[in-house]
């Protein structure tokens, strides 16, 4: 293994926009792992990922098989290209983010209970519902989202996570969620860049490629499969994630009626 | 001035690897012309076309025509042509124990789920073709010269195993954001296109571009795809697929108008899918690819654009200028003016030139990448002094030159009249778009995004215009 | 649609740069134009509906067969062969074609079996051919090592697969140098063939009717992990066959009437002849290949073998249709004093051990002998990875410990062949030229080039006919 002369990625159409009308100069590294690299572009932040890491939609895909060789000790911008260690990230493509469209009439009616509390951690979900609170009398999300953001651990928190599947479901099912939405851009500051710039592709409707997979599935035969994809994703995240997109899809199904946070 | 011609068999290199060989040679000290090339009849005639006295020789001969001056050295300029073949045809991997693969079929199965991408010349392409089929893979034929009788039982089989075989004679596609071929950088979007032509897939996605309207997929299916023998079958596969994609909320099928019965049976086939088809027909009385693009966007409820115009074609017209010569790299473009301006001027006065036509490439690379021949007949064009307006297109994208106009700019400057460019191309294209605009609008041509508009124009500046 | 992961490029290599360019992976083939002539029956042959699923089937029916040892017994009892009936390697040929080593072989068998007191006096036997006739080994279920010469009093082993009943024959290895397989008549010759039918046989035959049937496929397996490619180097496969028969051997001697110098005897042979096992692995591959033989559309190779004048393969889609083309002299190292101008072109059956997959085929797996050859160890490696070029399938139970256990290749495909010009790589004993010289060296041969094309335009006729 060794380090090229430039990088082919391909990019989630608002990062390529982004990196190509950001000024030259250094951008600060947020984070370096062995299969993908974070920096700051402006108030987002941008990954380099490996090609076995996880297909955020805030980052630029690459076939990197490992920075291992790779110092990840500086990045820069120059004429509209991200550059980590010196080396230009060149922009191929374009890769699609976006969730697919939901029908709703295909989301499967049934209780918030079984569908989520079957395939999610208890652990997971427990620690982030305000303690005591009883499924009947459970706040609607929007009134927890303060608590929710930031809530957890590592660059993207477990209440970030879940706050990003339920909204992104909610996209794809074009459903407004004026009020968490609004609650949720209130409270960015108060987690990581990372998890903050998630939360805003999420307003966007945009998720990883698994959360994708799995609302495709949903109602199908597949839809366990998919799931089970979902929720092996990172530490916590997919799973976290996929909490969030069941109570989407249990709201949605019921009838646009709120999610109360305290149901799994 | 010495002259040396030799016939090298069984020296197999593609013809884009040559042109860049022939490059080399050719900066080679004291070497005048060179020219290394596979030994079709076409090369054969631009080798006479050159001067050259070349043996009789097979197309699977290599041939190596040099001519130099007296301050060369033959043996030297012969150890630089080794030295950029052995260069050009080293195996990536160096030794022999990871020699590559050498048929689709061995490749496969390095890379089991992998779309294959057929470019061989068009005798062989099918048995690439068929490895990709028999692993389970979608395929593109780039290739052109692919006997019909061979491209229905291509496609036959696909169709028999739920596969897509996009081509043969497949200059462009895009699957699901990826480029093959000749592909302009697109944007995901709401689009997915069946294209039966290359060019006009590109004009189409360079217009959707401009207008903000992304394309997902732009599956080709080759040009005969729709004809009577075809029977659009991969038409067919393509529509199956993009009906599949939920990203999909419109799909463009863009063709020559296909056989009467054909036609009936596809729409029939569009009318049974979830998803809407607009047909974009192109031929004598249909709407043009401008036109088609202005109906995918207003059926999309989208805005319809002013196509941009850059620059303008300031020179004069000579008095004898009375002719339109097009010299044209994308054949459905090439047609599309044909119709324009035949329609408005007479066919007499419009003499067009498709330089990607299949005799003017059997063994070289296609003019989107080897800009010789039509450098050539530019010159020859405005020294014709009947030549009123110079038409041109340029087709950005992967694939395509670097940097095309940079070669075209000193010859419309040269041309010394009215010139109208169409540069076909999307915002993110590898080339820069925007740039290539400006370089040919500062060496005086007009450029227009759309192929049409520039026919137009250039029809209105030889007065021939409603 | 979702952009794939994976592109397979063939052709422009631009092409190919311009996906590299949007973060997908490529692989290049490294491809080149095919075999001349062969353009248009590739392109009729690729587009015969009925060619992939019969190589599937015959690659199927291949691999399905399990090779064990029945029985053991002289010729003339075993495939009927009378007196004056000579069995040879190789395709059809002619005694006024034959080459020294198949000559100097049949006057040996000759002088063997009574026909004449004198090896030299038996040319004019053959010339005039009146009371002897040539039969290739191939067309009676045999096959035959280097010349292959097979007379009645010969004796034979016979492998049988369980499930079909379907049985292929061939003789006991007789060593190596001065033998008659290489063309050698000697009188010490003869006489181990003669100690080979009188005791030698009797015994094997005892033991293999008490012990049961020898599973010869899978002593195969194991030996192909032990350094054996099983066509040069024998030894673990040879070594396995004692281990399994000897217990038996021992044990039925007394009552076949043979003393315990003959098993003594019999067993210093057999452990002495590091090839005693080729013809036995010969007879396995040849049984897997038969099953594979007559599917209509299969371009699948089911036989390569040499006279020491032809070269011929026979072809799954192809029937019973010999291609023939000149023998090759083989590359290699020669023993003693002999070159290159004392070898014969290439001769015998032993190249179904490479159409089954083996032999040159698994150079891979048999590093000690490479110097042999006259190659080196990546050139092995090479070879094998190189010969999944041309075939259609790897052997699930044949595999190669140092590539990554990556099983054989296996089923060689004409079309491939024609198409990459990649020859099968054939590891070979080499036979003096002259009748009576034996052994002069060992390496390496292929085919030549035309049987493959010729073979290729059967295929295309035939794929025509049935469209």
């Amino acid at each position: 293994m060794s380090v090229p002369a430039s990088v082919p990625v391909s990019a989630p159409p608002r990062i390529r926009d982004l990196i190509r009308t950001a000024p030259d100069g250094p951008v600060p590294i947020v984070h370096a792992g062995p299969q993908a690299v974070y920096v700051a572009v402006g108030d987002r932040c941008v990954g380099l990922l490996g090609r076995h890491a996880t297909g955020v939609p805030c980052g630029l895909r690459s076939r990197i098989r490992g920075f291992g060789d790779w110092s990840c000790s500086w990045a820069h911008m120059a004429g509209g290209t991200l550059h980590v260690d010196g080396i230009p990230l060149m922009v191929g493509r374009a890769v699609d983010v976006r969730v697919p469209p939901l029908d709703h009439a295909a989301i499967p009616h049934r209780t918030a209970s079984p569908a989520t509390g079957a395939a999610t951690p208890q652990a997971v979900v427990v620690g982030l519902v305000p303690p005591g609170v009883a499924e009947a009398t459970a706040p609607p999300l929007e009134a927890v989202v303060p608590e929710l953001l930031g809530r957890g651990t590592g660059l993207t928190p477990e209440g970030d996570d879940l706050l990003c599947g339920w909204i992104a479901t909610h996209r794809a099912a074009g459903v407004p969620t004026p009020e968490v939405d609004r609650a949720v851009r209130a409270g960015l500051h108060r987690t990581t860049l990372l998890s903050a710039t998630l939360l805003d592709c999420a307003l966007d409707g945009e998720a990883l490629p698994e959360l994708g997979r799995f609302l495709r599935a949903v109602g199908t035969a597949d839809e366990a499969h998919r799931a089970a994809e979902l929720e092996a994703v990172g530490g916590s995240s997919g799973a976290a994630l996929l909490q969030g997109a069941r109570l989407a899809l249990d709201a949605l199904a019921g009838d646009g009626s709120r999610s109360r946070v305290g149901a799994a | 001035m010495t002259e040396h011609v030799e016939l090298r068999h069984g020296a197999y290199a593609d013809s884009v690897t040559l042109l860049q060989v022939s490059r080399t040679v050719q900066d080679e000290a004291g070497v005048v012309a060179a020219q290394v090339a596979m030994a079709t009849p076409l090369n054969l005639e631009v080798l006479a076309g050159m001067g050259f006295t070349v043996p009789a020789a097979a197309p699977d001969d290599l041939v190596v025509a040099l001519r130099l001056d007296e301050s060369a050295e033959l043996d030297s300029v012969l150890a630089a042509v080794d030295a950029a073949l052995s260069r050009s045809t080293a195996p990536s991997g160096g030794t022999t124990e990871h020699a590559p693969p050498r048929t689709t079929a061995t490749a496969l199965r390095l890379a089991p789920q992998a779309l294959v991408l057929v470019s061989v010349p068009g005798a062989h392409a099918l048995v690439e073709a068929v490895d990709a089929l028999d692993a389970g893979s979608d395929v593109m034929v780039f290739s052109d010269n692919v006997p019909l009788a061979q491209e229905v039982a291509l496609k036959r089989m696909a169709s028999e195993r739920h596969l897509l075989v996009m081509g043969p004679d497949c200059g462009t596609a895009v699957v699901g954001g990826l480029g093959l071929g000749f592909a302009n950088v697109t944007s995901p979007g709401p689009v997915g296109i069946v294209a039966a032509s290359g060019t006009g897939c590109q004009q189409l996605l360079a217009l959707l571009d401009h207008a903000g309207v992304g394309v997902s997929s732009a599956l080709g299916v080759g040009g005969r795809d729709l004809s009577a023998e075809v029977r659009g079958l991969s038409t067919r596969t393509a529509l199956t697929r993009l009906d599949a994609d939920p990203g999909v909320e419109l799909i463009v099928l863009v063709s020559k108008p296909p056989a009467s019965d054909v036609a009936a049976e596809i729409e029939e086939y569009a009318d049974s899918l979830a998803t809407p088809v607009e047909l974009a027909l192109l031929g004598p009385g249909q709407p043009d690819l401008t036109a088609a693009a202005e109906s995918v966007l207003r059926r999309l409820d989208r805005d319809v654009p002013a196509w941009p115009v850059t620059g303008s074609a300031d020179a004069p017209l000579l008095p004898d200028g009375s002719i339109l010569r097009g010299l044209f790299v994308g054949g459905t473009l090439c047609e599309e003016s044909r119709l324009i301006a035949g329609e408005l001027l007479g066919a007499d006065r419009v003499d067009l030139v498709d330089f990607g036509a299949d005799e003017l490439t059997g063994g070289r690379a296609h003019p989107m990448i080897d800009p010789t021949l039509r450098l050539e007949q530019l010159s020859r064009a405005a020294a014709d002094v009947r030549t009123g307006v110079v038409l041109l297109d340029v087709v950005l994208g992967h694939g395509a030159e670097p940097d095309p106009s940079a070669l075209l700019a000193p010859a419309v400057t040269a041309a010394e009249r009215p010139v109208v460019v169409s540069v076909v191309g999307t915002a993110h294209d590898p080339q820069d778009l925007d740039r290539q605009v400006r370089i040919l609008a500062e060496a005086g041509a007009e450029v227009h995004l759309s192929n049409a508009t520039a026919t137009r124009r250039a029809v209105e500046l030889l007065g021939g215009g409603r | 649609m979702t952009a794939p992961d994976h592109v397979v490029g063939v052709g422009v290599d631009l092409l190919a740069d311009a996906i590299e360019a949007q973060a997908v992976d490529v692989t290049r083939v490294d491809w080149r134009p095919p075999m001349p002539g062969t353009e248009a029956g590739l392109a009729t042959v690729a587009a015969d509906p009925r060619r992939r699923a019969a190589n599937e089937e015959a690659v199927a029916r291949m691999l399905r067969v399990q090779a064990m040892l029945v029985d053991v017994g002289p010729a003339s009892a075993i495939l009927g062969l009378e007196p004056g009936h000579f069995l040879h390697a190789g395709p059809p040929i002619t005694w006024d074609r034959a080459s020294g080593p198949l000559r100097g072989a049949l006057m040996g068998a000759a002088a063997l079996e009574g026909l004449v007191d004198d090896p030299e006096d038996a040319g004019p036997l053959f010339e005039r051919g009146q009371h002897v006739s040539l039969e290739p080994c191939h067309h009676r279920g045999a096959v035959g090592p280097m010349a292959g010469v097979v007379t009645p009093s010969m004796w034979m082993f016979v492998l049988e697969d369980p499930d079909t009943g379907a049985r292929t024959h061939c003789t006991l290895n007789e060593g190596l140098g001065k033998v008659l397989r290489y063309g050698a008549y000697a009188p010490e010759v003869l006489d181990r063939l003669r100690w080979m039918a009188g005791v030698l046989g009797p015994l094997l035959q005892a033991a293999v009717r008490s012990s049961g049937p020898v599973d010869v496929t899978g002593i195969l397996t194991q030996m192909l992990q032990m350094g054996d490619e099983a066509h040069n180097r024998n030894r673990a496969g040879t070594l396995m066959l004692m281990r399994d028969l000897a217990p038996a051997l021992v044990s039925a001697a007394a009552d076949a009437g043979f003393t315990t110098d003959d098993v003594a005897d019999a067993l210093r042979f057999v452990g002495g002849n590091d090839h005693f096992f080729l013809n036995l692995a010969m007879p396995a591959c040849k049984l897997a290949l038969d099953a594979a033989r007559d599917i209509p559309g299969s371009t699948m190779v089911v036989a390569m073998a040499r006279n020491g004048t032809d070269f011929g393969i026979q072809v799954s889609g192809t029937g019973d249709e010999w291609f023939t083309g000149p023998a090759q002299l083989a590359d290699g190292l020669f023993l003693g004093d002999y070159g290159p101008d004392d070898a014969n072109p290439d001769i015998g059956d032993s190249a179904i051990t490479e159409t089954a997959g083996i032999g040159g085929f698994a150079m891979a797996t048999a590093p000690a002998i490479v110097r042999l050859v006259g190659g080196s160890v990546p050139d092995a490696l090479a070879t094998t990875r190189r010969m999944h070029e041309i075939t259609l399938a790897e052997n699930p139970r044949w595999s190669v410990p140092v590539l990554e256990f990556q099983g054989v290749p296996t089923g060689i495909d004409v079309t491939r062949v024609c198409r990459t010009g990649v020859l099968p790589q054939i590891n070979t004993g080499m036979a003096g030229r002259v009748a009576g010289v034996g052994q002069v060296g060992a390496g390496l041969v292929t085919p030549p080039a035309e049987v493959f094309p010729t073979a290729l335009a059967r295929l295309a006729e035939l794929a025509a006919a049935a469209d």
